[in-house]
């Protein structure tokens, strides 16, 4: 095991700076926004994702030094009952859930790994940490989760080479297990939000469910493009949550009726809070069976690429059909693209997925200074690259 | 038949008075005719929709009449160049018949397109035969849809009892629409570009989405002006005519300012009646009763909207902003002072969760029209002076320097700016007193009120120019827009003036 791990946190990780961003021009202007006295460094509701979800447990015992931000308890659980133990040799031969009573989180498990980070990062019913569309709306950066992806992108602390060994198919099943967290987590979220809603403690319709740019965009373009009915979508209404259930399989068995419940639901601004909860709830029970039923061995390439095709199968009419949508097909053909080239796929194939992947990606990006498509996302922009890479993996 | 004999009479005294009873007659003979006589109308005017084939023959030719009530070139006018005769007509391009297809509807019969479009005629008795769907929006729509004004006010035999009449009483007996009261002609205008949801003129967001223009800010002697008029300002008009339409020389020398202020009141009240109809639990939320611009902007930082000062709370839809410079301008005239109670309840409603609750927001919304609306009532019967239009044009100073206004609201600010300045120019070339500042800074000011026009798209898609081929435009202007440059605009008018008065 390398001994750099804080030094990496520390001078690469954006976790360690959590604190110090809420001292920013910014986080004054959201907490003015939201019409709070108190500054965000001292608001609860910022800490719980700034210092650690489970700040309320941290708050005040000695040793927590809010100035560091995302820090290592926060991730990897309280250390009093594991500190002075975990570099021993004796420490290998203890099983997770052992270590796990010692308050221990085995974030070698891809699994609770990936429930770690969708705590912050697409919000908790747990710990009622929520950016919703008023703190949206105050200036705080909406939340757009993908595990693979942030994981590609993290500054690691940890050798990825060791993480490749232990799964070959690392890419494909840090994909598959965080579409399936996050997805569960947002429904969580969902029925955490009705609840609350219902009792009139949160707003209701809350927009954060909703496709942001189907109503965040200038009628700059509105003349130039023709008015096109997405299937199954009325025109003027908005749309729930295409970026976390935009590609997450059903499993086998299940009703696929519910999460069409949901989705009907959801699409009526006045739907009853609480029919909302319940039918999360159900939706929510689904993904964790289908997670649960995630194979331990590894994925072979075959089935890595069956997988790359099932997620390019839809025509671009539905695939691309706004951002959040054609944003994960990107993100996920990205991470099963590395995984089947971890796995041995032919050079020249690489090549010619890669130069599809990017001509997508251009059409994906937000100009400098913008947090949107100007003028609403193009569906026809995307939809010749996202075609071009569909039919090379379905020759 | 009771029409004869004016007939006879009528050959008798003149070729042209012929042809004006021509073409009523023609006009007359697609009903039964009421019984009895002009003079004796029956109580209350009976509904008729008449085509402008009816009208055509008189109003559409001039007239040598000496003193004419009117200058008999309407129709040719509104033929030429009014949009509103082709409001039915553009229910037939592809914009409009992909909008059918996508609301599933029939855009050419369904009543929420045609009550804006066109003529809806509940009582098929009512069509007169000269009607036409294809008129658009058509003479009757404005003037009156009734049988018993049309004939005797062109008839020659009938037209002395015709002059003798109030307007009041043109209406009130024989229906036709007093156009010259400066809040009814606001209400019948802003029936459709509002909304007026007891006559079905109602827009919806499903509508914009399918494609619908977006309706504009709107500014009723600005937009007068744009039609372009078919008829003479009360100020244009002869003593004798302007006598007969009962208007004292106090009532014409602002009189396009208190078009403004009165359709400016009004258009805050039309705006809340719409909303407090709307408001039911079953259609609410209504997004096209809220401000479109609040959702649809880019997410553009830093930006001007994250600048602007912090106006309810930030995540819900507030309501649309563009009537409010104009009715604060209305209430500074008539120094009301007192809190709107019901506007500031609506606004506390929809802050308080996304959208208010329907049932909270009725009660509020129609109290805050009925203040609009008395206020609109005090603005009609007021006789401006040229300090009341000195202090509207500091007025206007202040909202466009202080309020930051967004795009639309810039435009109402503009064009008011623009009408109110040219009316105190035009008083003063007929001899009325004006601070010589006005007349020393009237280029300057004349300079700046274009930049506006053209950084504003100020003017209008009038004519005959279409609406959908310049929405691009429109929109790109829109989407550019920049507050700053406004505002800094707005303090060189400021700096033109003479100083405020009160």
């Amino acid at each position: 095991m390398p001994r750099g791990e804080y030094g990496a946190w520390v001078s690469h990780d954006k976790h360690a700076n959590a604190f110090a961003v809420l001292f920013d021009p910014r986080s004054q202007r959201i907490q003015r926004n939201r019409g709070v006295s108190v500054p965000a460094h001292e608001d609860s509701l910022c800490l719980k994702c700034h210092v650690s979800q489970d700040y309320e447990r941290e708050r005040g015992q000695p040793g927590l030094e809010l100035a560091d931000g995302v820090h290592c308890e926060a991730c990897h659980g309280p250390a009093a009952g594991w500190l002075s133990t975990h570099y021993l040799p004796s420490w290998r031969t203890i099983s997770d859930d052992a270590k796990a009573v010692l308050g221990f989180r085995p974030l070698k498990d891809l699994t609770v790994r990936a429930n770690t980070c969708a705590e912050c990062h697409v919000g908790s019913n747990r710990t009622g940490t929520d950016v919703n569309h008023d703190l949206i709306a105050a200036g705080h950066p909406r939340l757009n989760f993908e595990f693979a992806n942030y994981l590609a992108n993290y500054p690691r602390h940890w050798s990825l080479t060791a993480e490749k060994q232990r799964h070959p198919d690392f890419e494909a099943r840090a994909w598959l297990i965080g579409q399936l967290v996050s997805a569960r987590q947002a429904l969580d979220l969902l029925a955490w939000r009705a609840e609350q809603a219902s009792q009139n403690k949160a707003p209701w319709p809350e927009f954060a469910e909703y496709d942001c740019y189907a109503c965040h965009r200038s009628l700059k373009g509105l003349a130039d493009r023709p008015v096109t009915l997405v299937p199954g979508r009325m025109t003027g209404k908005p749309a729930w949550n295409a970026w976390y259930l935009a590609l997450v399989p059903h499993s086998p068995g299940e009703n696929v009726e519910r999460r069409d419940t949901v989705r009907k639901l959801m699409s009526n601004l006045a739907a009853d809070e609480k029919q909302v909860a319940e039918a999360a709830r159900v939706c929510s029970k689904d993904l964790q069976t289908l997670l649960q039923q995630i194979d331990a061995r590894p994925l072979r390439p075959d089935q890595v690429r069956e997988l790359l095709q099932r997620v390019t199968a839809s025509p671009p009419e539905e695939a691309v059909a706004n951002w959040d949508s054609a944003a994960q097909h990107y993100l996920a053909a990205t991470a099963l693209y590395q995984a089947l080239g971890d796995l041995g796929m032919p050079k020249q194939e690489r090549v010619s997925l890669r130069q599809a992947l990017e001509a997508l990606r251009q059409t994906l990006t937000f100009p400098k200074g913008h947090d949107g498509p100007v003028g609403g996302f193009d569906p026809t922009r995307a939809a010749p690259p996202y075609q071009q890479l569909r039919l090379q993996l379905h020759p | 038949m009771p029409s004869k004999q004016p007939r006879i009479a009528a050959l008798t005294v003149s070729v042209w008075a012929f042809f004006v009873l021509g073409g009523f007659l023609a006009a007359w003979h697609g009903s039964s005719l009421p019984q009895g006589r002009a003079q004796e109308p029956r109580p209350g005017p009976t509904k008729l929709y008449f085509g402008v084939s009816a009208c055509v023959d008189c109003h559409g030719k001039g007239t040598r009449l000496e003193d004419p009530l009117c200058r008999c070139t309407e129709v040719s006018i509104w033929e030429e160049k009014d949009k509103h005769k082709d409001a039915y007509k553009v229910l037939s391009e592809p914009l409009a018949q992909r909008m059918g297809e996508l609301l599933k509807i029939d855009v050419l019969k369904d009543k929420s397109c045609v009550s804006c479009h066109g003529v809806v005629i509940q009582d098929e008795s009512q069509r007169h035969r000269s009607f036409k769907e294809s008129d658009g929006v058509s003479c009757v729509v404005c003037h009156g849809p009734y049988r018993e004004w049309v004939g005797p006010h062109g008839l020659e035999t009938e037209r002395d009892m015709w002059r003798q009449l109030t307007r009041k009483e043109k209406e009130e007996r024989y229906g036709m629409t007093d156009l010259w009261d400066p809040f009814k002609r606001a209400q019948l205008c802003l029936s459709c570009h509002v909304g007026n949801a007891a006559e079905g003129k109602v827009i919806t967001h499903d509508m914009y989405a399918a494609g619908h223009p977006p309706l504009p800010s709107f500014e009723l002697a600005t937009f007068s002006e744009e039609m372009p008029r078919h008829w003479q300002l009360l100020g244009e008009k002869s003593q004798k005519v302007k006598a007969l339409l009962q208007a004292t020389a106090d009532d014409t020398r602002f009189e396009r300012t208190q078009l403004l202020l009165v359709s400016g009141a009004l258009a805050h009240g039309s705006t809340l009646r719409l909303l407090e109809a709307e408001a039911v639990e079953a259609r609410w939320p209504e997004f096209a009763r809220l401000d479109c611009y609040a959702c649809h902007h880019d997410l553009q930082s830093p930006g001007w909207r994250q600048d602007r000062k912090v106006q309810g709370k930030p995540g819900r839809a507030p309501l649309a902003s563009w009537p409010m410079p104009l009715h604060k301008l209305g209430e500074r005239l008539t120094l009301t002072r007192e809190p709107d109670p019901g506007l500031t309840a609506l606004r506390t409603e929809l802050d308080r969760v996304p959208f208010g609750k329907a049932s909270n927001l009725r009660e509020p919304a129609r109290k805050s029209a009925e203040r609009s609306e008395a206020l609109a009532r005090t603005l009609a019967a007021r006789k401006l002076t040229t300090a009341d239009v000195l202090a509207l044009l500091h007025e206007l100073c202040r909202i466009a320097i202080e309020d930051g206004p967004d795009y639309d609201s810039a435009r109402q600010i503009a064009w008011s700016f623009a009408i109110v300045h040219g009316e105190l120019l035009a008083d003063a070339q007929r001899g009325g007193q004006v601070p010589e500042a006005v007349l020393r800074n009237q280029d300057q000011v004349q300079r700046v009120l274009e930049e506006l026009k053209t950084g504003l798209r100020l003017k209008l898609p009038s004519g005959k120019e279409s609406i959908t081929g310049q929405l691009d435009a429109n929109l790109k202007t829109l989407y550019r827009y920049d507050p700053a440059r406004f505002r800094a605009a707005f303090a060189q008018l400021k700096a033109a003036l003479p100083p405020a008065g009160r």
